[in-house]
């Protein structure tokens, strides 16, 4: 009698689960992940609590400020295109690839755009970061070679509160110009 | 004790207090991840296919339970964490492909309700032949919001101080709208908004596709011309006009409007279409007096609101300014030089 209560119970909230809980696979730097949870979660929140990809910044939570840029690509597009993770919930990203700033060093090399952002001081704090180095190499994707004009603009959904934005700007053309892509 | 050591514990006391505050708010930031969706009520998810299986799910939904559909979710999910909309139902509409891409052939420019902003930015046969498409998407939000917004959210949305929906109402627009009974609505885009932020469209209806009209038959040129207070702002006024011209002359030296279509931008309760104005457009050619009496009346015609971006009085200002500009580079777009 008590078991088949239990089994029940544990029925039931079997049942409770899969109404609010949501199963799907996506790709998070080049990793196969199987995840199960609230669809009201977050990318942002997925990435960093989840699966503890903590370069993804939050700042504003209101898509303001862009900290939380990554690269995602959906089954039905050919190429990645940089989107606010707080702006998205997690399951939306079903069968997608995302790449966020970990997804980009080998080991301890640093890729090239990181590496570009080094020499060329676009940073002070560093917060923005991340998300500036996949916004840019977002921009990269859509245009090969954009004016500062150009990088301004597409740029400008992403705020640098030290005001490193000379250094930034300098950083991106210096990447356009070597030819960066996400894959280098 | 002394009032001065009354004053000063009473002092400290305020201090302390105001510090526990700022604690309380900072261990609350400590833990961001938590806040995000901390405020996003409980829901359930569906992602239809089609727009065959989108019917099946929405028939599987009781009649009293709230449903959303999210588009590209770039205003629905901020106001979702918000805890303004807590749909109990959430209908992804992204993997819906009868709702994604774009035809142009034949009369007109077909765009499913799903496309985003960023592929008709790509899409250089658009933005050649629509100029004022391409002015408006390209000062929509951010690069991000661009990658991921969509038209028909855009427009479903309602949002008085959206850009694209102004746009449209210049380019004279047509939407088509899945009811939920089956049938399919076909209504101009200025008669589907409805007031502040509410559309024609039922809670279980769909906007499926904007047909925007092409006349091989006449000359035309377009812009879209707005004022932010920064970059990603709402606009503070935004203008789009869209003016067609006979394209052979008949009998005079210039050439006359034949038609043409403006949108204003945080101009009322709704998008607005600026009726006077056109009407004075139409029969005459281009010259600097009309489009001073059109600017003008299309001033007369907004009210705008006062708030943090500027002043009622203000705001008029700009839109008979930004009419005017918008009128004028229209107008060099269609390769013709004001009278």
């Amino acid at each position: 009698m008590m078991l088949l209560k239990q089994s029940r119970i544990k029925k039931s909230a079997k049942r409770q689960k899969s109404l609010t809980e949501s199963s799907y696979g996506l790709v998070v730097n080049g990793l196969q992940r199987n995840l199960s949870h609230s669809p009201k979660l977050l990318l942002s929140d997925c990435l960093r609590d989840l699966l503890g990809y903590t370069g993804v910044k939050m700042g504003c939570e209101t898509s303001n400020c862009g900290a939380c840029t990554v690269l995602t690509k959906f089954p039905d597009s050919k190429d990645y295109r940089a989107v606010k993770s707080c702006s998205l919930f997690a399951v939306q990203c079903s069968g997608a690839q995302v790449v966020t700033v970990e997804g980009l060093a080998k080991g301890n090399d640093l890729s090239r755009m990181q590496e570009i952002f080094l020499e060329e001081r676009g940073l002070q704090c560093g917060y923005c970061t991340p998300g500036f180095i996949m916004a840019g190499l977002g921009l990269l994707e859509k245009n090969r070679n954009p004016s500062e004009g150009e990088i301004r603009h597409e740029l400008s959904g992403n705020l640098c509160r030290c005001g490193a934005y000379m250094g930034i700007i300098s950083a991106i053309k210096k990447a356009a110009s070597e030819g960066v892509s996400l894959q280098m | 004790m002394t009032r001065a050591r009354l004053d000063r514990i009473e002092f400290s006391k305020v201090i302390l207090n105001r510090i526990k505050v700022a604690m309380r708010d900072m261990s609350v930031r400590a833990f961001p991840a938590s806040m995000g969706s901390a405020e996003i009520a409980d829901f359930q998810y569906r992602a239809p296919a089609s727009l065959n299986e989108l019917r099946r799910v929405l028939r599987s939904i009781p009649r009293r339970s709230e449903v959303k559909f999210i588009a590209g979710g770039m205003s629905l999910i901020p106001t979702m964490k918000l805890g303004l909309v807590s749909p109990s139902f959430l209908i992804d509409l992204n993997q819906t492909k009868d709702l994604k891409g774009w035809t142009l052939e034949g009369r007109s420019l077909r765009v499913g309700s799903m496309a985003r902003y960023s592929d008709i930015l790509e899409a250089k046969r658009i933005t050649r032949l629509f100029p004022e498409l391409e002015d408006c998407i390209s000062q929509i939000g951010d690069m991000q919001v661009r990658n991921r917004g969509t038209i028909g959210g855009a427009l479903a949305h309602g949002d008085p101080s959206g850009d694209l929906s102004s746009c449209m109402i210049a380019l004279g627009a047509v939407l088509k709208i899945k009811r939920e009974k089956g049938s399919l609505d076909k209504i101009p885009v200025e008669e589907f908004f409805k007031g502040f932020f509410s559309t024609s469209l039922g809670a279980r209806d769909v906007l499926t596709e904007v047909e925007v009209p092409l006349d091989s038959k006449l000359l035309r040129g377009g812009s879209y011309l707005k004022l932010e207070r920064t970059a990603g702002d709402f606009a503070t006024v935004g203008v789009g006009v869209s003016l067609w011209f006979e394209k052979r002359l008949t009998g005079t030296n210039a050439r006359r409007i034949v038609r043409a279509g403006i949108g204003l931008t945080s101009a009322g309760d709704r998008p607005l279409k600026g009726r006077r104005g056109e009407k004075l457009l139409v029969g005459s050619p281009p010259s600097e007096e009309l489009f001073g009496n059109v600017s003008s009346a299309v001033a007369e015609e907004t009210d705008p609101s006062s708030d943090v971006r500027g002043d009622k009085e203000f705001k008029k200002q700009m839109f008979r300014v930004f009419a005017k500009r918008a009128l004028i580079r229209s107008t060099e777009r269609a390769g013709l030089r004001l009278g």
